[in-house]
């Protein structure tokens, strides 16, 4: 599903070249639950924007549901994220001006769907998340935790081959955390791809394997299970 | 997405800021309301003055004595090496083909008095054909009495104001008056007609031209009137009098001039007046637009997160532009469409305080003013839209 072949990239600060990635080499498989771990600045969230096709690489090439995806352009890399990726970010990123349901139904607004079908899809999808009864809600007027299930609502309403989710309860108590971990699980258990970014063992330890970063490179891999003992190595505590 | 996506997406991002919209659009309504109510005006002096010249007709030329090359001022005006003769008259009559008939003109000022009443009037000092040429109507009498060009009776056709002046409740046909030293019998009253060419034809005082010229002691008429025969080509005529002119006077001194020479002066006039009158005006309209371009770009900037999360959810980047352009475009269109309301409810008052002035506003007027609206929108809109697309979606989701 995603095949990483010696990814690197490499920014420009002022006169120095800060390597956030290098020599990344990884295969994660259709229907595979996989957690990004490290510490601040291991590159976890650089590695997720070249897998989210938001940024290019500097090196290394990349596939995605076997379409090589290196250098095309920005209007093409639109188009694989419009087919085969959702994103879950940290802060919901949930329009303010538009209600539950027009957020759910902007990835519909610009791939051209019909109004009618939006709608219907879009309603389905805030169902499938427990807010059926939110739909005409500010994100103003919902709490943290049923921001994000409209934004996991959002990111799934094109029915994406791919959720990339970057600490999708970082700004969540426990119980809204659990109630978005638990909605993650049941996606992957019907067969969607996860990608999730986390400083937080308890998240990473619902995956099938953890990636552990470590200045731009893979430290190590290890199953989700072994996520508690990884708690230590970042200074975190489980919640 | 479909237009109604768009505006949808743009007038709720719009409403956001009530007021810094609404300022906004304030500045491109008083820009547009100003292009439209100059080039309004503009407009409908030109359909004024055209009318003024309707009513003479363009098949009328108008011969004057004297030219720029001989008199060194301008025809009409000034002295002349020769006179223009009523003899002249007479025969561009009898010797043009393409002329019809001439009709004399003599103009001078004089007091013209009943009893204790008088006052100044231009004495136009004319012939009978001259009712017909201006289409003047009697509400009482007769007109100039038919006959030779030399015979001048003294008698006189008053404008209806200076009738109802000098002869107040009464009809002054068959009445004297005088004019400075001359008993004139009044023959005739003209019907109320209004102002043609800034000269009020209700203060007409009309005389015979044999008379006229003794009253004045002058040799020279004023000018001539000369009407075509159907189809005539004026420039033809034009060339028939001048020749018989310099035939007649040794050289050439009269100059000809039509109405349809005179109005497309006037209309040339017209135009470059109210084109400098919209340059004035497009300049509010470039202010309007920097202050629109202002806006957008505060907003590309609040927006910067909402731009990213479009890119990654799909959005292309053709897209994202033509989002922040239909922005710019509503706000501007919606300013457009209430400044061009302003103005033309201006246009309304000006008409209703001056009836005799066509204050109107053309469609087309309308038309060009919202499409410059748009222009102007979209225009200015552009920078910060090309702006908003060059957004790394990374750095754009990361901003606060």
């Amino acid at each position: 599903m995603i095949r990483l072949e010696g990814i690197g990239k490499a920014f420009h600060v002022g006169e120095h070249v800060v390597h956030a990635l290098a020599d990344i080499d990884e295969v994660i498989r259709e229907g595979e639950h996989v957690s990004i771990m490290g510490p601040s600045g291991s590159g976890k969230s650089t590695l997720l924007n070249v897998i989210g096709c938001l940024t290019d690489p500097t090196s290394g090439r990349m596939s995605l549901d076997d379409r090589d995806v290196s250098g095309l352009d920005s209007d093409a890399l639109a188009h694989i994220r419009q087919d085969l990726i959702g994103f879950v970010f940290q802060s919901y990123q949930l329009i303010s001006r538009l209600d539950a349901l027009g957020n759910v139904e902007l990835p519909m607004v610009f791939a051209g769907i019909p109004r009618s079908e939006r709608t219907e899809r879009a309603s389905e999808l805030l169902r499938l998340v427990g807010l059926e009864d939110r739909g005409h809600h500010r994100p103003s007027e919902l709490s943290g935790g049923q921001q994000q299930r409209v934004a996991i609502a959002r990111a799934m309403v094109l029915n994406p081959r791919i959720l990339l989710a970057d600490e999708p309860t970082g700004n969540l108590d426990s119980d809204s955390g659990e109630q978005i971990l638990q909605l993650l699980d049941d996606l992957n258990d019907k067969g969607l791809t996860i990608v999730v970014v986390t400083h937080d063992p308890a998240v990473a330890r619902r995956s099938d394997r953890i990636l552990v970063l470590r200045d731009g490179r893979i430290a190590r891999r290890v199953s989700g299970s072994e996520a508690t003992d990884l708690a230590s190595l970042f200074g975190v505590t489980e919640t | 997405m479909t237009f109604v996506d768009l505006m949808r997406l743009a007038f709720t991002a719009l409403i956001r800021h009530p007021l810094r919209a609404g300022l906004t659009l304030l500045g491109i309504s008083v820009g547009i309301g100003s292009v439209a109510l100059l080039t309004s005006l503009g407009e409908s002096a030109r359909v004024y003055i055209e009318s003024q010249f309707e009513f003479i007709g363009s098949d009328i030329l108008v011969i004057l004595p004297g030219r720029t090359e001989t008199t060194g001022a301008i025809p009409g005006i000034g002295g002349a090496p020769n006179d223009l003769t009523l003899d002249d008259a007479q025969s561009i009559q009898r010797s043009v083909g393409r002329v019809q008939l001439t009709v004399p003109i003599a103009l001078g000022t004089e007091t013209v008095s009943h009893g204790e009443r008088a006052r100044q009037c231009v004495i136009m000092s004319t012939v009978t054909d001259m009712q017909d040429l201006l289409e003047l109507d009697l509400v009482s009498g007769s007109f100039l009495p038919e006959g030779d060009f030399t015979r001048g009776a003294p008698v006189v056709v008053l404008g209806s104001k200076i009738a109802r002046e000098l002869f107040p409740g009464t009809n002054p046909v068959g009445q004297n008056a005088r004019i400075g030293d001359w008993r004139m019998r009044v023959i005739g009253v003209t019907e109320v007609r209004g102002t043609h060419l800034g000269v009020d034809m209700d203060e007409l005082v009309l005389i015979p031209v044999a008379t006229g010229m003794r009253m004045f002691n002058r040799t020279s008429l004023t000018r001539v009137m000369a009407r075509l025969t159907p189809g005539a080509d004026p420039a033809a005529a034009e060339v028939d009098i001048l020749a018989l002119m310099e035939d007649r006077h040794d050289e050439l001194d009269v100059t000809v001039v039509t109405p349809g020479a005179i109005l497309g002066t006037v209309s040339g006039i017209l135009d470059a007046l109210s084109a400098a009158l919209a340059g004035i005006a497009a300049i509010s309209l470039i202010v309007a637009g920097i202050g629109i371009m202002n806006v957008m770009l505060v907003s590309v900037s609040e927006r910067t997160p909402e731009v990213g999360l479009l890119l990654a959810i799909g959005a292309v980047r053709r897209q994202i532009m033509v989002l922040f352009l239909a922005e710019a475009a509503l706000l501007s269109l919606a300013g457009g469409l209430l400044g061009l309301g302003g103005g033309m409810a201006i246009i309304q008052i000006v008409g209703s305080l001056y009836p005799e002035f066509p204050a109107a506003t053309p469609t087309w007027v309308s038309g060009a003013s919202l499409s410059l609206a748009l222009i102007v929108g979209i225009g200015f809109g552009i920078v910060p839209a090309r702006g908003a697309t060059r957004l790394d979606p990374v750095v754009a989701l990361s901003r606060k």
